[in-house]
């Protein structure tokens, strides 16, 4: 008897609730995963690392600049860590992180949306570890398929914030992640070998809000900008929280 | 129908997610059936094979635990046992665990040739653990390292197997054939 997914979904027993912290990006991944442990587990504060380089090998970066809207809609205090991105300095910058979230909120463990990234999920676990933290990874080895279809079944509502893979161009900037752009990205995957939620930076995701959530973002301007025919981001000069 | 024993002491799902999905997953798209239980709860068996599944890093509540694997001494289904699950059978056979921190992708400095654990040579794993076992003569030999650990082992006798790396996330083609093995049993 193969055993449905929900099995994954509703603890045999009781667990034991820890204080975790959440590794914050603003996307879907880290948002799932937040729910997923604040099933179980007490969420107490969000982390984010604030990377000067565009192009950091371990922290996604579009967006970051209302990551502080997005902490306000979810109801939770924000850590920021800024780093300038290179790539043991990154490590450094991240253990800090951790260090301040131990220190202010008692944090014993933190989530991560990681999903397939042996570099970063390892490089996470390693600083954690140092810093005697529990690592929570709940997406670990998803089916991306699966997992944007969770994102839908969980009402996360996103959109796509940034593109950078042929043949995605601008007419995906703020298209809503639905059933349709799913089929959608299911074929890409089959005709393109796009990783359909993004794995290997195809996409990345803005969530404007979700069932935890107190708020909702709204983006009153903004603007798409694309840097080649398949490369581009959404830059918002202006958001709003308010009530969901 | 393989059993798939969860060994993580951090009670619910989260872990779980992490340590024994990814392993049902793989099963699960080979149309192999499966059962997941808790390691406390195995009760009889009745299953074709039987994988026991690693913990996180900062997670050692199994270690005191040894005991609640006497079972182990009864039955004769094929075993694979992945990083705390390996850990769980050589302790039974008397092997000391000791420190051994290894975090990410490495290269193993010997590989096996074998229908089940078998990999190619210069193949990279993926390891989280931070402890390994100490090497001992007795029902175990060694098949793979790595420069700091025994990364392999099969048993003399048994059909069973160890990992110290994690299959399902390098190498899923193990418990593939892992899977195929039982069935064809």
């Amino acid at each position: 008897m193969v055993l449905p997914l929900t099995m994954f979904l509703h603890p045999p027993t009781t667990p034991l609730s820890v204080k975790l912290g959440l590794l914050f990006s603003g996307g879907k991944d880290s948002t799932l995963a937040g729910i997923l442990a604040g099933l179980e587990h007490d969420l107490v504060c969000l982390m984010a690392m604030v990377s000067g380089n565009p192009d950091s090998y371990m922290f996604h970066t579009p967006a970051m600049d209302i990551i502080g809207a997005q902490a306000e809609a979810l109801g939770l205090p924000l850590i920021e860590q800024g780093t300038i991105g290179e790539k043991e300095n990154e490590l450094i910058d991240l253990s800090q992180l951790m260090k301040r979230a131990k220190e202010e909120y008692g944090i014993e463990g933190v989530v991560t949306g990681a999903v397939a990234s042996t570099y970063q999920a390892s490089r996470v676990q390693r600083v954690a570890f140092e810093n005697d933290l529990f690592a929570f990874n709940p997406l670990w080895q998803m089916d991306q398929l699966e997992l944007l279809q969770m994102v839908i079944d969980e009402e996360i509502e996103v959109i796509i914030s940034g593109v950078a893979a042929y043949p995605l161009d601008e007419t995906w900037l703020g298209r809503t992640i639905d059933a349709k752009a799913i089929s959608d990205l299911e074929g890409l995957q089959k005709q393109w070998q796009i990783n359909p939620a993004g794995e290997g930076g195809e996409i990345e995701t803005l969530v404007l809000t979700s069932p935890i959530h107190t708020g909702r973002l709204e983006l009153k301007r903004f603007k798409k900008f694309m840097d080649t025919e398949n490369s581009g981001r959404i830059l918002i000069d202006e958001v709003e929280v308010v009530p969901r | 129908m393989i059993l798939v024993l969860d060994l993580c002491s951090t009670e619910g799902n989260l872990h779980r997610r992490e340590f024994v999905k990814p392993v049902t997953d793989i099963l699960a798209r080979e149309d192999v059936e499966f059962e997941v239980k808790r390691y406390e709860e195995v009760g009889e068996i009745e299953a074709d094979g039987i994988i026991i599944c690693g913990v996180a890093l900062m997670d050692n509540g199994f270690v005191d635990d040894v005991s609640k694997f006497d079972w182990l001494d009864e039955v004769d289904v094929p075993v694979l046992g992945i990083c705390a699950g390996m850990q769980v059978m050589l302790q039974r056979d008397g092997w000391e665990r000791i420190k051994s921190l290894e975090v990410g992708k490495l290269s193993l400095t010997e590989v096996p040739k074998d229908p089940v654990v078998g990999l190619p040579p210069d193949t990279e794993v993926y390891c989280l653990h931070s402890w390994g076992m100490q090497e001992k003569v007795g029902e175990w030999d060694v098949l793979g390292r790595s420069v700091d650990a025994v990364q392999m082992v099969k048993h003399k006798d048994k059909p069973r197997w160890g990992v110290l790396f994690h299959p399902e996330v390098l190498n899923k083609d193990i418990i593939d054939r892992f899977g195929k093995f039982c069935r064809l049993k």
